[in-house]
């Protein structure tokens, strides 16, 4: 039971992530318009979009991250997949996903300790904006928190309902 | 010896990890930590503190912002009405010629190539109509499978491409040297492919049987008619680089304007489609971004191993000439094709294969379009080959029959391969006439 209302919990913060990924793609392509009028119509510039659209790509690739995983659309090779079926294909999925699983823990521990530095240090860009660097930090370490999450919900429905089909990369 | 037995082990470890079947992402962490674990004993608080930052450079990377914006400049086009429009412009275009409705096949993929830059996306969407329409006609179902896996494939050679902004990325070439660099050689190998069509239909006149009705003067008119949307569309997204007015990554942005407009004043857009291809876009980009940053790790630990500098002067003892080192290379990435999709095969060779290119003289961007010609080699051949997935997916063939229809094509690229490497102007002729006058 607490590990079906933990699945359900993971969706919808996977949902809410997907769509603020979303609307970071829009605002990338948004922020590039208006660099291209402002400089082409205007001769000037927004004096940020190299950075802040890189913030953007940033947050979007690891906030997407989880909602990516569920829908299994990240790329693997399946040769072994193709040859067990069964048990032993589930033991083989729970490997693939417990080794993802610890190097994204070993990842996320030392995003945090980059998040925690630059929060108390209050790191700023080397650029005209000084934007705290703490914030793409947060975004990352959220994204990579929610994979996790999704791992573990991942696990729990592969032991309960079989191994998911992945889906071809386009 | 112990350099090789490094680069041995390093093998091991990524066969091990993405054998199992480990994501690719994850797989390339792991390789590379546990790689710099085992050879050279380093600790893990050192990775940790290595690994985070690079991370969190690799993610912010403001040129990789073209990737998702040309996979959803794709996607909006995949479920609107633009493969109708492709076979209705093409189909009395090509009808006179030896082959027929195959060659829609082709131009249908080169067309869609110039304003998508991935392969799969130009597969799909050109299939979706071309393979209904050649069946209800009787055509040779061998040669519509074959030329729409191998004509699909022109995704990534065509600018713009996805593949190339990953090579340009990582190999810090310039990314509009490499898009004009590709245009050459994709038209060859679409005209290959067309010739190829057109003497086995020569030979064999049942593989495209002709129509009762022929189209006239009038049909082409209209054909032409039905292009002009995706010529308006090449026009902006190439005209805009070339023109100075955006860099490649703006291009993109200005596509998916282009793109948006077109399909909101053609009545194709609506909110469905519109959120369906935004979602789509940001998780095919998500895919492909986190192989890259784990990729940008792999270079590192490479670099902490020494495998590349190695490895090179390993293959230079050989005393290899240019030629035999580019064969070997083919060799290489047409096994590794066979298992690995493009992004993994670029983003895993290169920190090991671009030093050895460069220091036996091929120029970095003409290795781009040869590395490219690979890629595509690799999406199809099985039992890992995109194209033919997505070809099996629209027609319920089994994998290896497409692959079979395939094969012929495979080996004429294999032969557009051969040329580039004989005549590498090629590729290097129109990025010097674009860029070098002008300087």
């Amino acid at each position: 039971m607490l590990a079906r209302v933990l699945v359900k919990v993971n969706d919808l913060a996977g949902n809410l992530a997907i769509w603020i990924s979303a609307g970071l793609l829009v605002y990338i392509v948004c922020h590039i318009t208006v660099e291209i009028i402002a400089r082409g119509v205007f001769s000037t510039s927004t004096f940020s979009m190299d950075e802040y659209v890189g913030y953007a790509i940033g947050s979007m690739t690891f906030l997407s991250l989880a909602h990516t995983f569920r829908d299994r659309k990240h790329i693997r090779v399946s040769i072994l997949k193709a040859f067990v079926r069964g048990r032993a294909a589930i033991a083989v999925e729970l490997l693939c996903i417990a080794f993802t699983f610890g190097i994204t823990l070993f990842l996320a521990r030392y995003i945090w300790r980059t998040l925690e530095r630059d929060f108390t240090r209050g790191t700023v860009s080397p650029t005209l904006t000084e934007t705290p660097i703490w914030w793409i930090d947060t975004a990352i370490f959220v994204g990579l928190v929610l994979f996790l999450s999704q791992l573990l919900a991942s696990a729990y429905l592969t032991i309960t309902e079989g191994v998911a089909e992945d889906v071809e990369a386009e | 010896m112990e350099s090789l037995f490094v680069a041995f082990i390093i093998l091991l470890l990524v066969m091990f990890f993405l054998g199992l079947g480990v994501w690719v992402f994850a797989g390339l962490l792991l390789v590379s930590t546990t790689g710099l674990v085992l050879m050279i004993d380093m600790p893990l608080h050192r990775i940790g503190t290595i690994m985070a930052p690079l991370v969190i450079r690799s993610a912010t990377s403001w040129e990789v912002a073209a990737i998702p914006m040309f996979i959803w400049m794709g996607e909006i086009m995949l479920r609107t009405d633009m493969s109708d429009r492709l076979f209705r412009g093409l189909s009395p275009l090509t009808y006179h010629l030896p082959g027929r409705l195959l060659h829609t096949n082709i131009a249908g993929s080169a067309l869609f190539a110039a304003i998508s830059g991935s392969s799969a996306a130009t597969t799909a969407t050109v299939g979706k109509i071309t393979i209904g329409e050649l069946k209800s006609r009787n055509y040779s179902k061998s040669l519509t499978y074959g030329s729409l896996a191998g004509a699909g494939s022109l995704g990534l050679l065509i600018p713009p491409s996805i593949v190339m902004i990953v090579y340009g990325v990582l190999a810090e070439v310039s990314i509009s040297r490499l898009f004009a660099a590709g245009v050459l050689p994709g038209i060859m190998i679409a005209s290959i492919y067309a010739a190829y069509v057109m003497v086995v239909s020569v030979m064999n006149p049942e593989v495209a049987p002709p129509d009762r009705e022929k189209p006239g003067f009038r049909d082409a008119v209209r054909g032409a008619v039905d292009l002009i949307p995706i010529g308006i569309l090449i026009f902006i997204v190439l005209g805009s680089i070339y023109s100075g007015i955006a860099t490649p990554s703006e291009a993109a942005a200005v596509g998916v304007v282009a793109t948006l407009f077109m399909t909101i004043v053609s009545r194709q857009l609506n909110p469905r489609i519109f959120f369906q291809s935004l979602v789509s876009a940001v998780q095919t980009s998500c895919m492909i971004a986190v192989v890259l940053i784990a990729a940008a790790f792999l270079s590192t630990a490479m670099a902490f191993l020494h495998v590349p500098q190695d490895v090179a002067s390993a293959i230079s003892a050989l005393d290899l000439s240019p030629y035999a080192l580019i064969a070997i290379l083919a060799v290489f990435y047409i096994i590794l094709g066979m298992f690995l999709e493009g992004i993994s095969i670029t983003v895993m060779s290169l920190p090991i294969t671009l030093p050895l290119v460069v220091a036996a003289g091929f120029d970095p961007i003409w290795f781009g379009v040869f590395l490219v010609v690979m890629v595509e080699l690799a999406q199809i051949t099985p039992p890992v080959g995109f194209n033919l997935f997505i070809i099996q997916g629209l027609t319920g063939s089994p994998i290896m029959r497409v692959a079979l229809a395939a094969a012929p094509f495979f080996v004429l690229m294999c032969v557009g391969a051969v040329l580039l490497t004989i005549f590498p102007e090629i590729a290097l002729w129109l990025p010097g006439a674009l860029f070098d006058q002008v300087q």
